[in-house]
């Protein structure tokens, strides 16, 4: 049986009014700090808004008038994105009523989900990057070009004392996955007879982690493509055991085994075609200057793009072909960068099995946009 | 309103109906063409992507989880062995504290992945380095959480301890350790939680095993579908791995259990 204690039980009771009396001051206080605070937020919200307007009064946006529109275009530092640059730089874009703001994206696949997710508009990436999303159905963009070809700009190199493929059996070979030298690491490697899976370690990294990863020794070779690729070249004692050049790509199609390749938003298209056709109308123009005034051109990016000594560069630049708009038409075709897809499509869903089909890269195509 | 508590058996099926709601919603969303399957495949297409990721001849999914679940445990057991007793050490000497705390305060705030860049110069791309980032990531949270548990025990039972004549180091064994016990592991929960991002960000770059290796290599080649598996094998994963502590929380606190009657 339970007995309670009155006494106990009384002070607990006043302890609770207490309590209570306490609550309610509590709370009074609370709502006069609300009101309080509710009387500045307005006031200030006030404020803005008398200063917002009359401040936008005189000046009105610049990038809200109707003849210029914003483009942002996303690139790493890749030669192929120079004429973008140098349509920036020379004001090219401008006079053709686009604003274009870059923004650095190393690897071609953050590029195409950044275009993906509608928040960039124009691209240069490689071509496999472009092909992987397709067959993952990526419908989001169109493919409207390929505007270079730099065979040997990228290949496998060994540290010191690794001069044959066959030493390189066991050992670790560091590249970012997914890219054009993923294709070409694995053609190198099987045609010198080694399995890209059971022979060696293939470690994924981070395009501008590749240099200082090599350099450290923590791999036995590495691929990258320009500016990297000169970098691994540089350490001492390194070997080039292959370039893209000796992979069957080449020897077949005379490509690198994967291109540069134009990718441009679908919606901000469909929007309106005959902006995206002045746009490319920019672009081409852009890389005709380039093509015309190459050593000009070298000096523009060199320092600001591209950071690498403006001789390399140079030298580089005058072993890259650019495919103007004329060139398009022949180059987006079967017999040009139509069949070397093909083949390269075969390789990733049947050699490597890293893509789950064979799109049909037809449905992205868009030429109609070229001027 | 009047809160009732839920049986275990109820709050399950609960949970389950939430669960199921969930995916049917997500699933219809997709088939009525709401959401783009590029961007979020349904789940259906995650589980058989998940079947395929671990039967047959490409079967990786056991193996990097496995892999992944070894380097936490490695990188978690070595800052729990060096967090734990700097903790306690701290936690009682207000000298230490004041001497350590200015440097715990720099390194708590970075982000494992900050850590990359030194730790791949420093260590390269093995299995040390992956220890060292999980170890970076956990090391400064687990040295906070045993310092905060060690101060939070009741100073009268120190000084009691004292008085009937403890010495430093039963003060240590028999007040303050069981005494910090329940905070500090509820602590390292939270921290082996933390040490899962840390595996994760590690195995991104300069791998090629492990969950974190499998969703960034997934991405490279625009696979969401692989993405989501990777994701989902994480959450599974830590939660075998939290009902496992929760088991070993109630071995080591015989007397908590005894206080909720469990």
């Amino acid at each position: 049986m339970y007995y309670y204690d009155p006494i106990t039980l009384n002070s607990f009771l006043s302890e609770l009014k207490n309590a209570r009396f306490h609550f309610t001051l509590v709370m009074n206080a609370r709502q006069k700090n609300r009101d309080f605070a509710m009387k500045h937020f307005l006031t200030v919200i006030t404020i803005v808004l008398i200063f917002g307007l009359t401040g936008c009064k005189d000046e009105p946006p610049k990038h809200k008038t109707a003849s210029i529109h914003e483009v942002t275009a996303v690139g790493s530092q890749w030669y192929g994105h120079i004429p973008v640059w140098c349509g920036m730089e020379k004001g090219i874009f401008k006079k053709h009523g686009f604003s274009v703001k870059w923004h650095f994206i190393g690897k071609s696949m953050d590029r195409l989900n950044a275009i993906s997710s509608e928040e960039a508009q124009f691209a240069s990436i490689g071509e496999i990057a472009m092909l992987s999303a397709m067959a993952q159905g990526n419908k989001r963009f169109y493919w409207v070009g390929n505007q270079d070809i730099a065979p040997g700009f990228e290949g496998l190199v060994a540290a010191k004392g690794i001069k044959s493929f066959e030493q390189l059996k066991g050992k670790k070979i560091g590249f970012p996955f997914g890219s054009s030298v993923d294709l070409t690491c694995r053609m190198l490697l099987k045609k010198n007879g080694l399995d890209p899976i059971k022979d060696v370690q293939l470690v994924n990294l981070e395009v501008g982690d590749v240099p200082a990863v090599f350099k450290t020794g923590n791999i036995a070779a590495a691929l990258i493509w320009e500016p990297g690729f000169s970098q691994l070249k540089a350490v001492d004692g390194a070997t080039v055991l292959g370039l893209d050049t000796d992979t069957d790509v080449y020897k077949e199609f005379g490509t690198m085994t994967g291109p540069d390749v134009l990718i441009i938003g679908k919606a901000w298209t469909d929007a309106d075609p005959e902006r995206a056709k002045n746009f490319m109308r920019a672009y081409f123009e852009s890389l005709r200057w380039v093509k015309e005034n190459t050593d000009d051109a070298v000096k523009l990016v060199a320092g600001n793009y591209i950071l690498q000594d403006i001789e390399l560069i140079q030298e580089n630049m005058a072993k890259f072909i650019w495919h103007d708009i004329d060139d398009q038409k022949r180059v987006m075709s079967d017999t040009g960068i139509f069949g070397q897809a093909n083949y390269v499509v075969r390789i990733l869903h049947e050699d490597m099995k890293v893509i789950p089909n064979k799109p049909d890269f037809m449905q992205w195509v868009n030429m109609d946009i070229l001027p | 309103m009047k809160e009732t508590e839920l049986t275990f058996w109820r709050a399950s099926v609960y949970g389950s109906l939430g669960l199921v709601c969930f995916l049917g919603l997500w699933e219809l969303a997709i088939r009525f063409h709401l959401i783009d399957p590029f961007f979020l495949p349904p789940p259906s297409q995650i589980f058989t992507r998940a079947i395929r990721m671990t039967t047959g001849p490409d079967a990786v999914l056991l193996s990097d989880i496995k892999i992944s679940a070894s380097r936490v445990l490695a990188g978690f057991s070595l800052s729990v062995l060096a967090g734990v007793p700097f903790g306690l050490v701290m936690g009682v000497s207000s000298v230490v504290r004041a001497t350590l705390n200015p440097i715990i305060s720099i390194i708590r705030p970075l982000p494992a992945l900050s850590w990359i860049p030194l730790s791949m110069l420093w260590l390269g791309i093995d299995e040390q380095q992956k220890y060292a980032i999980v170890f970076m990531g956990c090391f400064a949270s687990i040295l906070v959480y045993t310092t905060d548990a060690t101060m939070r025990v009741d100073p009268v039972l120190r000084r009691a301890a004292r008085n009937l004549g403890a010495s430093d180091f039963q003060v240590l064994r028999y007040v303050i350790l069981p005494g910090a016990l329940p905070d500090l592991l509820s602590g390292l929960k939270v921290v082996l939680a933390i040490a899962w991002t840390c595996v994760i960000s590690a195995e991104m770059v300069g791998a090629n095993s492990g969950l974190g290796f499998r969703i960034w290599t997934a991405k490279e080649w625009s696979d969401t579908g692989q993405v989501l598996v990777g994701m989902i094998s994480i959450s599974v994963t830590v939660l075998i791995l939290d009902i496992a502590f929760r088991g070993i929380e109630r071995l080591l606190l015989p007397w908590q259990r005894k206080a909720s009657g469990t």
